[in-house]
């Protein structure tokens, strides 16, 4: 078993948010309102409308320690289309896109991959929903899923994983809560598992919170068509084979009435890793429109 | 305590954490209230004779966002007789301009916004 890596990768300079990209394959950007770039909530679109969200992800990683391969980058593009179904269902499509994986091999070379990484599925339910003002709202929704292999190499688990989660959101004046947990299931048992965080061979149970706060309006009024947001992410991944990391990640979104366009910064602030590379920094940059 | 007993308990400890905030925010939410909360009052039963005035307004809450408004503006536009809809998400009045014969009932406008995902407090 390669040694296990224990660090603190603020120091490290451009290391990788695989893990927000691994967060983002895991299905974790379901489009909606005043949700974080890789947060999901309870919020969705109006019944029989879609809205669709396009993410891009660059991260860079260290050594990974099965491959030996080093100085990695990985840029993803997560697409990712929600249907409102009634007003408290929605079904949402996540398909992530490796458009480019560079790496250096442990013999020298440079290779570059591209591919699809694992499909989802994701069904969600407002079960819960509590309004205390025109503007404020407490909601609770459950998230059923089904993780689907593209079958594509390196990137597939070739398994079809169930997911099962819960969010709660709350909105108070110009400050946005969520804190979402998910749970995914791998029932490859020890068979194939891709260099992906949180889609290798062992389960993945995923945290994450987000705190927004609204920078401007001040106050919402009739005239108001657009409203900018400071964002702070919380997101960890544990697995069962004993990976565990935690990343921060500050942004900005700005939000209009048809549209949304969200930038952060990922901060890994800690990671025990074994089994794959870890990532030191990410970028994400994300837009979403309904329709 | 071994080493693998005190990183299984750390570990346990890593995954209740996330359940506090979950805990404190469900709380606050639905214990904090001395007033009935606007939400808790009783469900009211809208018309559905078709409206003869050229103005709508709904009364809603939860709006808290502008794209949660289009999810109103999207919704409400569908129905025969709708023309233009303005929302305020301060005060959650949504005013509904209306034209034509065939203009909506007031429940038809208050299911709307229900299905956009809000909670209706009047129609008038």
């Amino acid at each position: 078993m390669p040694s296990p890596t224990y660090r603190l990768p603020i120091q490290q300079s451009l290391a990788a948010a695989v893990a927000a990209a691994i967060m983002l394959l895991l299905g974790s950007s379901i489009v909606s309102a005043q949700e974080a770039t890789s947060t999901p909530s309870t919020t969705q679109p109006a019944m029989g409308h879609f809205a669709f969200r396009e993410t891009l992800r660059y991260s860079q990683l260290g050594t990974d320690p099965v491959s030996g391969d080093t100085d990695q980058h990985m840029l993803v593009a997560q697409s990712t289309l929600q249907y409102g179904v009634t007003g408290s269902f929605s079904l949402t499509l996540d398909i992530p896109a490796i458009l480019a994986d560079i790496r250096r091999t442990s013999s020298g070379s440079t290779d570059t991959d591209s591919g699809f990484a694992d499909i989802t599925l994701t069904a969600k339910y407002r079960v819960w929903q509590h309004d205390s003002s025109p503007l404020n709202t407490t909601r609770l929704s459950v998230i059923g899923g089904l993780e689907l292999p593209t079958g594509d190499g390196a990137y597939s688990s070739d398994s079809v994983d169930p997911i099962a989660g819960l969010v709660l959101m709350s909105i108070i004046d110009r400050w946005g809560f969520t804190q979402a947990i998910r749970y995914k299931f791998n029932t490859s048992g020890s068979g194939h598992g891709t260099k992906l965080a949180g889609d290798g061979s062992a389960d993945a149970f995923r945290h994450d919170t987000a705190l927004l706060y609204r920078l401007d309006p001040a106050v919402y009024s009739a005239q108001t068509k657009a409203a900018v947001y400071a964002m702070l992410e919380c997101n960890g991944l544990y697995e069962t084979n004993g990976d565990y990391e935690l990343n921060l990640a500050p942004g900005i979104l700005y939000e209009a009435t048809t549209f949304a366009v969200e930038f952060s910064i990922i901060l890994p602030v800690y990671e025990r890793i074994n089994y794959r590379a870890a990532g030191s920094w990410g970028l994400a940059l994300g837009v979403r429109f309904l329709f | 305590m071994s080493v693998h007993a005190a990183r299984s308990r750390c570990h346990l400890a890593l995954l209740t954490l996330p359940m506090l905030p979950m805990l404190l925010m469900f709380s606050a939410a639905t214990g904090c209230q001395s007033a009935p909360a606007i939400a808790d009052a009783p469900q009211t039963v809208f018309p559905t004779t078709p409206l003869k005035q050229d103005f709508a307004t709904i009364t809603a809450t939860g709006l808290s966002c502008p794209l949660c408004a289009n999810n109103i503006d999207s919704t409400l536009k569908k129905l025969p007789g709708v023309q233009t809809v303005d929302v305020d998400l301060n005060t959650g009045r949504i005013t509904v301009g209306l034209f034509g014969k065939a203009k909506p009932s007031k429940a038809s406008l208050a299911t709307a916004v229900v299905n956009a995902g809000f909670t209706v407090l009047s129609v008038e």
